[in-house]
């Protein structure tokens, strides 16, 4: 129970980091949280090039990450999504799905940066969704393997 | 302990260098903070000599550490930068931004942000430096920083955990 519940906390945080840079596609015009703009542009460049040519354009607005971040973000949070439903989810090679995804995440930045000229955001979006899906899977099969739910557990 | 958190500080330097130069940050994205915990946390293990595994304290705490040593360092490098050219990313994008949020009807609140930032851009542009820009810089690199750091604190645990110390 105690890890579901902390799993959905960090969903919850994911599902707000989500809205941050999605938000002002589906805001109305006149919506004073546009105010928050620059703020929150600043806040995630942090963390992203933000390149226009390689944002997602939805509702007459850029998303405020690339499409790579996107994909990360929200295969992220499906994951957390798809831990939360009860039906059983153990994959014993989750770890090579795990490398796999990295890898070819790693090629596509390779292919898209550096050997061809046009950035293809669907491949960046995928690539991106399918490492950190299975990133947050073998995360949490890891945490559970060394019984860190079970410790929170018994220490609360 | 001292010795123990040199790779955290060491990597956090590193990623703080590397998310200065616009190419590398283009590549590296959002994966490069985690990929500089990752790193750390093998310097980590190397350090103890592979002797035990790692706790998720551990990871979150190194983690943690890179995080905030990277946050400190690029800001630092942030406001030398600006200091010396007196222009940073707030003075060249404020006109785009301006124009952007004009086309909302944000009515007083929307004039407000707008001079605001116009205040913050000028101070920039006469003296180098703007106490608004640099705290609000600061405090954003701590807190985007640190999450990430603990993030990759956490896939780096998983992965050294998995690799050198579960019995096959």
């Amino acid at each position: 129970m105690k890890n579901k519940l902390i799993i959905g906390l960090v969903l919850f945080l994911s599902m707000f980091w989500i809205a941050g840079f999605s938000i002002f596609s589906f805001l109305p015009k006149d919506n004073s949280f546009h105010v928050f703009y620059p703020i929150l542009k600043m806040s995630y460049g942090r963390v992203c090039h933000q390149h226009l040519d390689k944002s997602f354009f939805v509702n007459g607005s850029y998303f405020l990450v690339c499409s790579r971040c996107t994909g990360i973000y929200i295969g992220s949070f499906i994951g957390l999504v798809t831990l939360l439903l009860p039906v059983k989810k153990y994959i014993s090679s989750i770890f090579y799905y795990f490398v796999f995804f990295l890898v070819i995440l790693m090629v596509d930045v390779v292919t898209n940066n550096f050997i061809f000229a046009s950035y293809n955001k669907t491949t960046a979006f995928f690539t991106g969704y399918l490492f950190s899906f299975f990133a947050v899977y073998f995360i949490i099969f890891e945490l559970k393997r060394n019984n860190f739910f079970h410790t929170s557990q018994r220490e609360i | 302990m001292k010795n123990k958190l040199s790779p955290a500080i060491v990597c956090g330097f590193g990623a703080a260098v590397l998310s200065t130069i616009p190419g590398v940050k283009s590549v590296g994205c959002c994966l490069l903070l985690p990929a500089a915990t990752v790193l750390s946390l093998y310097f980590y293990l190397r350090i103890t000599s592979f002797s035990q595994s790692i706790s998720v304290k551990t990871a979150m705490f190194i983690g943690l550490i890179t995080g905030l040593s990277s946050a400190l360092f690029s800001g630092f490098f942030e406001v030398i930068i600006t200091y010396i050219f007196h222009t940073n990313d707030l003075v060249l994008t404020l006109p785009q931004v301006e124009i952007l949020l004009n086309t909302y009807n944000l009515g007083d609140i929307g004039k407000e942000t707008v001079a605001i930032l116009r205040t913050m851009s000028k101070e920039i542009t006469a003296y180098g430096f703007s106490l608004t820009y640099t705290s609000f810089l600061l405090f954003n690199n701590i807190f985007i920083d640190s999450m990430f750091g603990i993030i990759g604190g956490l896939i780096g645990m998983s992965i050294f955990n998995k690799k050198y110390f579960t019995k096959l």
